[in-house]
């Protein structure tokens, strides 16, 4: 297996591919252009994004690029499924909550806004509309859209059905949502580790996984002092506020990137009383959840599905 | 005798119009105010989900072992733990 690793997104991204050296390097120097290139449509850091351009369009319709529409089209089935509990318009409540520039200026220069947050406005997300035929997208008037809840998984996804161009066996890892096809060679899956949200240098278990997706959402990473308060940029949509919950993480596995970086962020939310509830919604997904003591809790698929593999203690 | 029964009688039907009146007004009242302020709007558990009493973890959640942290030696550069 050949790894390439660089720096997009804020994340950390991983290529893995089996095959021919010459036509993995290929493979990975068009990947890398290719997540450059969805990064710069999907960043909100950046006013010539063409995420930046629909929210300024916001209240009018927007024709978008056949990639944002299909990304707001999955977060809007994504949004109906999980009741709501996935929800991109919180970007109001993140620049609110301190987020208003990217994680590594933050982590270099602090928050600009140090003061008291004041409330975010809310909005229904479910209330955008969609024309699948001239690819427009309406957002209500004020209304203003973060994707990070979503594109990492999605253009994990996205480039590794590129990099499949150039490798039968191949994953792509965005900050650890990540996209698997095919089998490694003498290998009965794909192992990844999961990393413990107390301390993401430690490994809490071995995943053995078949192709798919699996994606991790956690409220240990993204986090700053704003003022006397700490916040992080899990943002739970009912309050417009950082969420509490009693778990630190939640790891799904689900067949495509996008839900279960989705599913990841909405069980987060919904906690150890209601994240059973919402799973069930999508039948082929599987979670992992970790609370605060280290103790891992998993749904009844994700002990179907996946192995903890003891094995390698 | 006769004149304390029709006294006790105009009591008790003057007692009983009064608190029907009264719990009337006071059912209609708390209409009104579940009108203005419903409540907020939560996602309800499904029956299936049932919980013990005291115990808020549904029951299909299930605890997976623990493995010791020295035992992990192995780390591959695939790993999930959110960004």
């Amino acid at each position: 297996m050949k790894y390439d690793e660089f720096r997009a997104m804020n994340s950390d991204i991983v290529l893995a591919a089996e095959g021919r050296p010459d036509g993995i390097e290929a493979g990975f120097k068009q990947v890398r252009a290719l997540v450059a290139a969805l990064e710069a449509r999907f960043t909100r850091f950046s006013d010539t994004s063409e995420l930046a351009q629909l929210n300024r369009a916001s209240g009018r319709w927007f024709r978008a690029s056949t990639e944002l529409f299909d990304m707001i089209q999955q977060a809007h089935n994504l949004a109906q499924i999980t009741d709501g509990l996935f929800d991109p318009s919180i970007l109001d409540a993140l620049e609110k909550a301190g987020y208003d520039k990217s994680m590594d200026e933050i982590r270099a220069y602090g928050v600009t806004r140090s003061s008291t947050p004041t409330k975010p406005k809310t909005f229904d997300f479910q209330a955008i509309q969609l024309d699948p035929e001239t690819r427009s997208i309406r957002l209500p008037r004020g209304m203003r859209l973060d994707l990070g809840g979503i594109a990492k998984g999605w253009i994990a996804e996205r480039a590794a059905v590129e990099l499949a161009e150039y490798s039968q066996v191949c994953a792509v890892s965005a900050g650890g949502d990540m996209f698997m096809i095919g089998w490694p060679a003498g290998e009965a899956a794909w192992h990844v580790a999961l990393e413990d949200p107390r301390d993401p240098a430690e490994t809490l278990a071995m995943l053995r996984l078949g192709p798919g997706a699996v994606a991790t959402s956690s409220i240990t990473k993204r986090r700053w002092q704003q003022g006397a308060r700490e916040q992080h940029h899990l943002i739970d949509p009912r309050r417009g506020q950082s969420a509490e919950t009693e778990w630190l993480s939640v790891t799904a596995v689900a067949p495509h990137a996008a839900v279960a970086e989705a599913f990841a962020k909405a069980l987060l939310i919904a906690g150890p009383g209601q994240a059973d509830y919402i799973a069930a919604r999508q039948p082929d997904l599987a979670f992992i959840a970790v609370d605060r003591t280290g103790q891992m809790w998993s749904s009844n698929q994700a002990k179907e599905l996946l192995d903890v593999a003891v094995e390698y203690a | 005798m006769t004149r304390f029964k029709n006294s006790l009688r105009t009591l008790i039907a003057t007692g009983s119009v009064a608190g029907f009146l009264g719990v009337w007004a006071l059912l209609g009242h708390a209409g009104h105010l579940a009108q203005v302020q419903p409540p907020p709007a939560v996602v309800v558990p499904a029956p299936s989900s049932s919980s013990v009493p005291g115990d808020r973890l549904p029951s299909a959640l299930q605890p997976l072992p623990s493995l010791p942290r020295s035992g992990l030696a192995v780390h591959p550069r695939l790993r999930t733990g959110g960004s």
